[in-house]
């Protein structure tokens, strides 16, 4: 008798019901959302449409600002130095910070933990200023490491800039900024192991060398990729370390060593927005097609 | 009698996967009722229907008479005791309890004596400003019913409340929610895999498997007078042993089964000939003869020892009769067997279960 | 005994060269965060002829102070103001957005949420370098380059944040609390409030140090969309400060201003300074942090 009503408005109250929690949701995703559409979809969107447009003209102008990047003889140079560099930078950081977690994970444990704080602190010096400061310590006259560039007979920063090339000297840049986080988060993947596999490997016969080499990195081999994958995607975004080259004087600067910087020039220098976004658009595609293999390609990112 | 809960024809699907088939059920006001069955029988998800954490595909809920089915889990008067407890790790011992009554915006000294009757009856005075990161598991188990108790609910659910509990706090826990039931007189639903727990504090049992009700009834009712072959195997501890056998007579007051080396006669009536019949026994009711010609008209089965376990108070030995399972027998503190030597088992037909084909007990005598 | 003191034997040139490779970092990463500290307190002549390490006098360090505080009316002290505008802005943006999508992102199922999810990875692993030059593209369709306001927008958008937030709701938080808030009879907001908000305390801590950090140190994003040298922030206007003045420039010595090396050095520190003393502060609870955020990845 009093179930009948309830029956006719069953579905309503179903689609009410989750009518409201879909609303909640939205409610609380709702700034969020904003901010990423508007700083996300919507920049790339437009960034890709620009690249089709002629800036100065207006209107469609079909590839002809690709075609423009890649006559101009400074992009594959670019692209050049930046895969140069890119390659460095990810062997650098994929041997470094296993080697340096390994041999950590090797020593008594607090002076482990003093040595990761030490090694974590410069990820605190930002980026502009971890330019200055290796802008000193690559001069001959100031750095506390001139005894070893008097060893190479480098008697000036320019000696050493290409003594060592800019690719080189980036890199160790961004290694000696970024290097201690990945080393921390290394470290935790190895706490991480299962104890008692370490130490059947142990009882097996393995020694430090054979337990690091056979047991530990094959058993760390995901985050140590996932370290090089990140380490490519960030590479190839490389701006302020050449871009500050300029600090030191014309004779080392270098204001269009990366595709970043050029599409920077494009855009400021030469207020060709068109190009400038073809340039973005291509760097984008490459970190956007990194991001969705690491996302659907592994199972990195999936929680459930 | 009033009924607390009501339950018609409920259903619950996940797309395509029926995770509760049609299950129509009563409770009485001030019951005691426990759910049990194994993992994945829909135990749980029926009482989360019950408290409305879970939607209803069909059917409806009544608490008290009034439909829920769509209700808001606050306004249904239910509150509800989880197996992880639950308890809100940034309150204290007291806001944990006093927060629905906050929420509800109850004066401060209407808290006050509720939380302090709460704490009185869980014996949690001295706790009330403690975190509950500074309890052990069976206070925090005393400070979840006390959240439910100063709601003053119309029924109380509990969802597996004991299972994080080592055994002998289990116990104890046990007896007091038994207490506690007694004290409130409240309505209760309760859901366990532990069948002791379920046959110990419920007035009535709902043995769930497969999504579906198998039989409600009392715990003796359910003991002796299983609906089916799996309630018959589910309650009761160690398994009732099973043999398969065969009609091989039958009138209208008895059959005759034969077993793999024995036959039986069965106050079943007119069963066809051939029939499969499942014969089930609880341990207790399989006998350790010294002689053939104590069998006093029963089965006579030879089996070896493959196991025996003495707990003391009763014990289990496991024989070997030819089936893949073993036999399970409980013997006197006395009995000398050993692993390796050959017994005789008598098995009464009066203290048989009979099973057909599907499994569905089947009635004895006419 | 005999096979212990052959083992030990055995493994002590690998120890050595453990140590020696270690010994090798802790100079990498230690030396020039050292000389950063001491070189602040060195005149320009005791930098270019004095060994690396000599130690200057504190008159010194005063005078170098001076030079930068009377320079261009402490114009440098007004990008640090900036700085902090636009890190406490962007924090605080961050938050409100990131703490309440991450937890529907983590408890509950609505359409949409994959794709929101998808999309926050890709926003995620994509380098923020990347989005600078589009976003200044659009910033400049809608008029909002050369002003805080952009800045703040643009920071306030951290999809790791969220992700951060949605791997902390989805694992850590329990299930049977926000069920047993909601029969106690918290709404939706009030679930939020009451419960998921205070229970990620921790991870709100988190979020906010990566965010302060990535605002702070930000760099090619701020020089793209500041024009005006009022609006630099610290980070544009450290760099253009040592270029107008050439400091770190052999090639201009004759220049007059006087923001030289200790200057340099010094403004160096001013931005580097923060950052540190929250690390040091935190590390501790940063370096959990740090892995409780990687543990999936």
């Amino acid at each position: 008798m009093m179930s009948q009503p309830v029956l006719l408005d069953r579905d309503k109250m179903k689609r009410a019901h989750r009518r409201r929690e879909i609303f909640a949701s939205y409610l609380f995703i709702a700034p969020y959302l904003v901010l990423l559409l508007m700083f996300g979809v919507f920049p790339v969107c437009y960034a890709l449409g620009l690249s089709f447009t002629d800036a100065i003209e207006g209107g469609f102008y079909g590839l002809n600002n690709y075609a423009s990047a890649i006559q101009d003889f400074r992009v594959p140079r670019a692209a050049r130095n930046v895969g140069g560099y890119v390659v460095i930078w990810v062997l650098l950081t994929i041997v470094g910070v296993t080697v340096v977690t390994l041999m950590l994970d090797a020593i008594n444990k607090r002076a482990a933990n003093v040595l990761r704080t030490v090694f974590f602190l410069p990820g605190a010096v930002t980026s502009s200023a971890v330019v200055v400061l290796w802008l000193f310590l690559l001069d001959p006259t100031v750095s506390p490491f001139q005894g070893l560039y008097h060893l190479f007979g480098w008697e000036n920063r320019i000696n050493v800039l290409s003594g060592v090339g800019f690719a080189g000297v980036f890199a160790v840049m961004a290694f000696f900024a970024h290097s201690g986080g990945w080393i921390v988060v290394l470290s935790g993947a190895v706490a991480g192991l299962p104890g008692e596999v370490i130490e059947a490997a142990r009882i097996d016969g393995a020694n430090r060398w054979q337990l690091a080499t056979r047991i530990k990195v094959p058993m760390l081999w995901r985050t140590i990729v996932l370290m090089g994958i990140l380490a490519v995607a960030s590479g190839l975004q490389i701006f302020v370390e050449p871009q500050l080259m300029s600090l030191v004087g014309p004779s080392a600067a270098q204001p269009d060593w990366s595709i970043n910087q050029l599409a920077y020039q494009y855009a400021f220098a030469v207020g060709d927005f068109g190009v400038s976004a073809a340039l973005s658009t291509v760097v984008l595609a490459i970190s956007i097609t990194i991001a969705l293999l690491l996302i659907f390609c592994t199972k990195f990112y999936h929680t459930n | 009698m009033k009924q607390a809960v009501q339950l018609r024809n409920v259903r619950k699907t996940y797309g395509d996967v029926e995770v509760i088939k049609q299950v129509s059920l009563s409770i009485d006001e001030g019951e005691f009722i426990a759910f049990v069955g194994p993992s994945g029988s829909g135990k749980s998800t029926l009482l989360r229907m019950v408290a409305g954490l879970e939607s209803v595909t069909d059917g409806e809920i009544l608490i008290d008479g009034k439909d829920v089915t769509f209700a808001e889990p606050s306004d249904r008067g239910i509150a509800m005791v989880f197996q992880s407890y639950a308890l809100y790790p940034h309150m204290n011992v007291y806001d944990n309890i006093a927060f629905n009554l906050k929420l509800s915006r109850h004066s401060k000294s209407e808290i006050e004596k509720r939380v302090n009757e709460a704490a009185r009856i869980l014996r949690l005075e001295e706790l009330l400003q403690r975190s509950p990161g500074q309890l052990s598991g069976g206070q925090r188990q005393r400070v979840a019913i006390g959240r439910a108790i100063v709601r003053n609910p119309r029924v109380f659910l509990f969802d597996e409340p004991l299972s994080n509990l080592d055994a002998a706090l289990r116990v104890q826990m046990r007896l007091e929610i038994g207490r506690l039931h007694a004290e409130l007189g409240a309505t209760m639903i309760y859901v366990t895999h532990d069948q002791v727990e379920a046959m110990t504090l419920a007035d009535r049992i709902v043995v769930l498997n497969n999504c579906e009700i198998q039989q409600i009834g009392k715990p003796m009712e359910l003991y002796q007078r299983p609906r089916n072959k799996f309630v018959a195997s589910f309650i009761g501890s160690p398994n009732m042993n099973f043999f398969p056998a065969q009609v091989s007579r039958s009138d209208a007051t008895s059959s005759t089964l034969k077993l793999a080396d024995a036959t039986l006669d069965a106050a079943l009536a007119n069963r066809a000939m051939g029939e499969s019949i499942t014969l089930g026994v609880r341990p207790e009711a399989v006998v350790v003869l010294a002689d053939r010609s104590d069998a006093a008209g029963g089965v006579v089965i030879e089996g070896k020892v493959v196991g025996v376990e003495r707990l003391g108070n009763v014990n289990y030995a496991y024989f070997d009769v030819g089936q893949s399972e073993p036999v399970t027998a409980q013997i006197a503190g006395t009995t000398d067997l050993g692993v390796g030597d050959t017994a005789l088992l008598g098995i009464d037909p009066a203290r048989c279960h009979y099973f057909d084909g599907a499994g569905e007990a089947l009635r004895v005598g006419n | 005994m005999s096979m212990n003191t052959a083992k030990l034997s055995r493994l002590k040139p690998g120890q050595f060269v453990i140590y020696a490779c270690l010994a090798f970092f802790v100079c990498f990463y230690g030396i020039p965060l050292l000389w950063l500290g001491i070189a602040s307190t060195r005149s320009q002549q005791s930098l270019l002829t004095e060994s690396p390490f000599a130690l200057g006098s504190l008159s010194t360090f005063l005078q170098t102070w001076t030079n930068i505080s009377s320079y261009n009316d402490f114009k440098l002290m007004s990008w640090v103001w900036n700085s902090v505008i636009y890190s406490v802005g962007g924090v605080g943006l961050s938050l409100v957005a990131a703490i309440p999508a991450g937890y529907v992102l983590g408890v509950y199922n609505f359409p949409g949420r994959k794709l929101i999810l998808v999309l926050t990875l890709i926003a995620m692993i994509t380098p923020s370098s990347a989005m600078v030059l589009p976003i200044f593209l659009e910033m400049n369709l809608i008029g909002l380059n050369n002003s805080y306001l952009g800045l703040i927008l643009a920071t306030g958008f951290f999809p790791f944040g969220v992700y951060l937030a949605y791997i902390y709701y989805a694992t850590s938080m329990p299930r049977a609390i926000l069920e047993s808030a909601q029969i106690d009879g918290c709404s939706r907001i009030g679930l939020f409030f009451h419960i998921a908000l205070p229970l990620a305390k921790p991870i709100v801590a988190l979020i906010a140090f990566f965010s302060f950090l990535a605002n702070w140190s930000n760099y090619f994003l701020a020089l793209v969309l500041l024009s005006d040298d009022r609006l630099y922030s610290l980070p544009v206007g450290l760099t253009s400060l040592i270029s107008s003045s050439g400091a770190l420039n052999s090639g201009m010595a004759g220049n007059t201003i006087p923001i030289k090396l200790p200057e340099a050095i010094m403004a160096s520190i001013f931005i580097t300074l923060p950052v540190m003393l929250i690390f040091l502060i935190s590390q501790r609870f940063v370096r959990s942090g740090t892995l409780a955020g990687a543990e999936k990845g």
